[in-house]
């Protein structure tokens, strides 16, 4: 059976840093070569007692609105979060319950970052296709600035807050979710983390002191690190033989790919990527000026913000990238689908 | 691709004039010299001469001749000087 990819919506916190901003609060920061190097001119941040539920459940309700779908019919929901409401329970319990979904859905949340939502619709196709479910919505939502220590440039130019939902389903609109593939190198787990919180090392006073490394950035041990140059060569070993990959198995090659959805990292990163696997331009949509790094949620923002100019039958790949290390692609027979 | 030439490529990640660069220079002479432009010379040297360098590796230099080996290293068609 056919799993498709059927709606997608998304939802950005109201509040706004702009670049300006940064710069007012911040002397030292170089922001218009920042921005000329990330591509980033603003980012929408949640507010103090907004969390990631808050994001995803908006975004949510959009989808379902406008999708006029069936709430009853949800026999399954996914969050993807790493920045959930408890330790426990599961946030995508308190949303079943905040959305009006049958008790007799399936409620679960995953912890990925920037793979996450090709992750999400690996799992979606692999329940529909089994027919273990007939409509799952799969729901995205981050607030990585809750972890960012405002003084750490390295990251607080790049993350934005914000979430998204799909309705992936056994029916027939929408496009088919085809050959997935993913892959992990736990190795690199200290490149991007938070290192204190849980239980390998509880918050204590030690936690929460500041220093500043040689690059003039201030965080804690409770704050979100970034090493940005091993990201950057970690990206580069892996994706383009991960894109490769995914379509040698399907028999395709890169020029028979119509649009290419990466992972919004930064754009210099996306253009090198890009270039590198001689990708052209116009058919790998940037889609950071206005969101910055939203995390699990840029693959679905991109591909709302792009959907009406990807006509039907041509295929589209999502490719994501990070935090773990994780990563995957997915590729999509493309069918028009709502976008709520 | 020769030292010369390895030379004017970094100049030109770090937005310098390739004249003010030596194979004896130091790094942390130029203020330029900031983690972005180091993600601009990951990228230039794995763009012209395929060559991925890692962080680790980055870390390890302190003059331009040390980035040089680096890439040396890695790449049968610099030769050393």
């Amino acid at each position: 059976m056919d799993a498709r990819l059927a709606g997608i919506s998304f939802h950005l916190p109201d509040r706004v840093v702009t670049n300006e901003q940064l710069q007012a609060e911040n002397p030292d920061w170089d922001m218009a070569r920042i921005e000329s190097k990330t591509g980033i001119k603003l980012r929408h941040i949640a507010a103090e007692q907004e969390t990631a539920s808050d994001l995803a459940f908006l975004a949510a309700q959009k989808l379902l609105d406008g999708m006029q779908a069936d709430r009853s019919g949800i026999d399954c929901l996914m969050l993807c979060t790493q920045s959930p409401d408890y330790f426990l329970p599961t946030t995508a319990c308190l949303l079943q319950d905040r959305l009006g979904l049958p008790t007799r859905c399936a409620a679960f949340d995953f912890n990925q970052g920037c793979s996450g939502y090709v992750y999400g619709l690996y799992l979606a196709k692999a329940l529909v296709s089994a027919g273990m479910a007939a409509n799952v919505l799969l729901l995205t939502a981050e607030t990585y600035s809750k972890f960012i220590h405002p003084r750490d440039r390295s990251v607080r130019v790049l993350f934005g807050d914000g979430a998204s939902a799909s309705l992936i389903h056994a029916g027939s609109g929408g496009a088919r979710i085809g050959n997935c593939r993913l892959g992990t190198d736990g190795k690199g787990f200290r490149n991007l983390i938070v290192p204190a919180g849980a239980a390998r090392l509880p918050c204590t006073s030690e936690t929460k002191r500041e220093s500043a490394d040689e690059n003039g950035c201030v965080r804690t041990e409770e704050n979100l690190y970034m090493d940005g140059q091993e990201l950057f060569a970690f990206t580069l070993a892996r994706i383009p033989a991960l894109v490769r990959d995914t379509l040698a198995e399907t028999g395709l090659t890169i020029d028979d790919v119509d649009w290419f959805v990466f992972h919004q990292a930064n754009a210099f990163m996306n253009e090198h990527l890009r270039a590198r696997m001689r990708i052209p331009k116009e058919k790998a949509p940037l889609c950071m000026q206005e969101v910055g790094n939203t995390v699990s949620s840029t693959i679905p923002i991109t591909l709302h913000r792009n959907a009406s100019r990807v006509s039907p039958g041509q295929k589209v790949l999502l490719v994501g990238f990070g935090v773990g290390y994780s990563w995957g692609a997915c590729l999509l027979d493309w069918n028009p689908l709502v976008l709520a | 691709m020769n030292e010369k030439q390895l030379i004017e490529l970094f100049a030109e990640a770090v937005e310098i004039e390739p004249a003010l660069l030596a194979l004896e220079s130091k790094i942390s002479d130029f203020p330029e010299w900031t983690s972005l432009a180091w993600l601009t010379i990951m990228s230039l040297v794995d763009e012209r001469l395929n060559v991925q360098l890692t962080a680790k590796e980055i870390r390890g230099c302190t003059t331009v001749q040390d980035i040089v080996n680096c890439v040396a290293a890695k790449v049968a068609s610099v030769p050393l000087s």
